[in-house]
């Protein structure tokens, strides 16, 4: 990220510069007046002083009594910051001074105008040295004599250490000033400029696709809530992110489906001379479940079978799959029933699918003896109708689900049955969809009611009669979901 | 609700007494119910007290299934107690018993896990 000269030093110099005009600006105001307070103070104080001297001394220069004159003088300097008190004559000749040494000299050699106070007294040098205001004030005798005028001298530095350390503390406070300015700019960057790196920060990480990122920012402030509002927004992102991923779960999911139903609605059964086949199905809402087939025998025979994936979704599909190759391969490869389907469950726990169960129905059909050989591993009755006894009747040979036992087990509890079949005889193989199929008042189909069922439309040739069978258990479980693939397959031998 | 579950511990043993049907739509019930009392009892053997289950479809015992090996696992196991005859003869059909054993009833369940 390129460098961002920070909104920090902005903001830390506007403050540093309002803060330092304010302040200065207030020492400059408090300077002023302080100086014009002090002056009228000092001028107060000159103008008393001068004009108490001017009093005092009339009389002793009147009868020239130079030592009296001379001492109130110098007591006069005695006073603070007064640099000198002394008396001129008409010509500006100094006729008495603190410093006897400058009598007789003329004052201009003293002192030396500088300006004028607002007052309008006079601030001159004296002696080349100090800066003093100079106060004058002429002597009368008896209120009309001129016998001189008195200049007294103070010290202007009064005003210049005041205004001296006006300077020095307005310098001090803009050194504070200077220095807050830097502890602004941290407070700053604790409650802006930091929160607002985080924001960027996690707005990068999330950017790069950790949707699991949450900004820790625990303030109350509008970053706070900046904050909340971000990771409010990740939250939703995720969740979206998560249905979207659901979503093509799910798709995924449904295409294998789809592909392993359109195969299963699509097979085409070979043809017999004396015998017909037909089969029905109609898959549930999720995947996973039933799926049949019709195998030609090396030796003309026929294999019928048909299973139920225990289990649903992906691994019942993915099971499902698996079974639909192998079943035909290990039951070409060995005509005996047992031992394929033997083999056939030792690949399924070889494959690890470890809690999916299969139930199958096979029956291998010989049309040179008219014979069907059942084995059924772990699947409910088969329903046979017996044309010469115009009756149905049920066989279930015992067994056991694949995919529980070990081969050898599975193979020992495996027991097979061989019917005969004459003609106009039917047999129904079917998936328990149909009898667990449940009523709106709770009720299951049952093996019973399918039974009537069939032997009422025995005589129908066999798609028409699987089509009745599956709107009998439609109309039976209207208003409720199917829950549960509805597979059938039946086998007839013709009458003539 | 399509099944209730509720459960109670009596001595080393947590029984689960199932009310209802065990079906596709209830089978996700199930097991997060199932997953919530293991971590609540921390308890090894479960009686799954099936008296008052009227249904269990072939989704229902892949579940039953699927949970007892998963508890095999973790060292516990799975009893089933009062199967009614529509379900004690699914469990013989598909061989269950190779996995879960069952009992004629709770009791039954308790006096053989106790002497273990």
């Amino acid at each position: 990220m390129k460098k961002v000269k920070s909104i920090k030093t902005e903001i830390m110099l506007v403050i540093f510069f309002v803060m330092l005009i304010i302040v200065n600006g207030t020492g400059i105001s408090i300077l002023i007046y302080l100086q014009n307070s002090l002056l009228r103070e000092v001028e107060a104080r000159g103008k008393g002083l001068v004009i108490n001297i001017a009093n005092n001394v009339a009389d002793y220069l009147l009868i020239k009594y130079d030592l009296e004159v001379a001492k109130i003088l110098k007591e006069a300097t005695n006073s603070k910051d007064v640099r000198y008190a002394m008396i001129v004559d008409g010509k500006g000749k100094i006729i008495a001074h603190n410093d006897m040494l400058l009598i007789k000299k003329e004052i201009k050699e003293l002192l030396k105008d500088v300006k004028k106070t607002k007052n309008g007294s006079p601030i001159c040098y004296y002696m080349g040295e100090e800066k003093v205001i100079d106060f004058s004030m002429p002597v009368k005798a008896k209120g009309k004599i001129n016998l001189g005028v008195v200049h007294l001298g103070i010290s202007y530095s009064v005003i210049t250490d005041v205004l001296k350390k006006v300077y020095f503390n307005m310098v001090l406070f803009s050194l504070i000033a200077f220095i807050l300015s830097f502890g602004g700019a941290f407070f700053l960057s604790r409650t802006i400029t930091n929160p607002i790196n985080q924001l960027a920060e996690g707005a990068k990480i999330v950017g790069s696709g950790n949707l699991n990122y949450q900004i820790k920012l625990n303030k109350e402030n509008e970053l706070g809530m900046l904050a909340e509002t971000f990771n409010k927004m990740v939250e939703d992102l995720k969740k979206a992110h998560l249905t979207e991923l659901e979503k093509v779960a799910l798709e995924k999911e449904l295409e294998i489906a789809s592909k392993l139903q359109m195969s299963l609605l699509k097979k085409v059964f070979p043809r017999l001379e004396n015998y017909t086949i037909n089969a029905f199905y109609k898959p549930a809402k999720e995947v996973g479940g039933d799926f049949y087939d019709v195998i030609s025998l090396r030796d003309g025979k026929f294999c019928i079978f048909i299973a139920d994936v225990s289990g649903k979704g992906v691994p019942a599909a993915l099971v499902m799959s698996l079974l639909n190759g192998i079943i035909p391969i290990e039951i070409n490869l060995t005509s005996d029933l047992i031992k394929a389907i033997g083999e056939i469950n030792d690949e399924l726990l070889l494959k690890g699918f470890e809690n999916i169960y299969v139930t199958l129905l096979s029956g291998v059909l010989n049309p040179e003896n008219d014979t069907l050989e059942i084995v059924s591993a772990g699947h409910h009755e088969t329903l046979i109708y017996r044309a010469d006894k115009k009756s149905v009747e049920t066989v279930c040979p015992q067994g056991a689900a694949i995919g529980i036992f070990d081969g050898e087990v599975l193979k020992s509890k495996l027991k097979k049955e061989v019917l005969k079949i004459n003609k106009g005889d039917k047999f129904l193989f079917f998936t328990d969809g149909i009898i667990d199929a449940k009523s709106n008042d709770g009720k299951r189909f049952g093996l019973e009611k399918l039974k009537e069922f069939f032997m009422l439309n025995v005589e129908d040739t066999g798609d028409i009669l699987l089509n009745k069978i599956n709107k009998e258990v439609n109309y039976f479980s209207e208003g409720t979901i199917q829950t549960d693939d509805i597979a059938m397959i039946i086998l007839e031998r013709k009458k003539f | 609700m399509v099944l209730k579950i509720n459960q109670r511990k009596e001595e080393k043993v947590v029984v689960i007494d199932f009310v209802g049907e065990l079906d596709s739509s209830s089978v996700s019930y199930f097991n997060l119910k199932f997953d919530e009392i293991k971590k609540e009892t921390g308890g090894k053997y479960f009686i799954f007290n099936l008296e008052k289950l009227e249904f269990i479809s072939s989704a229902g015992w892949s579940a039953i299934v699927n949970e007892s090996k998963k508890i095999k696992d973790e060292g516990g196991e799975i009893f089933l107690a009062g199967l009614d005859k529509s379900a004690e003869r699914i469990y013989d059909l598909i061989g269950i018993e190779a996995i879960i054993k069952k009992f004629e009833s709770v009791e039954k369940a308790k006096e053989a896990i106790l002497k273990k």
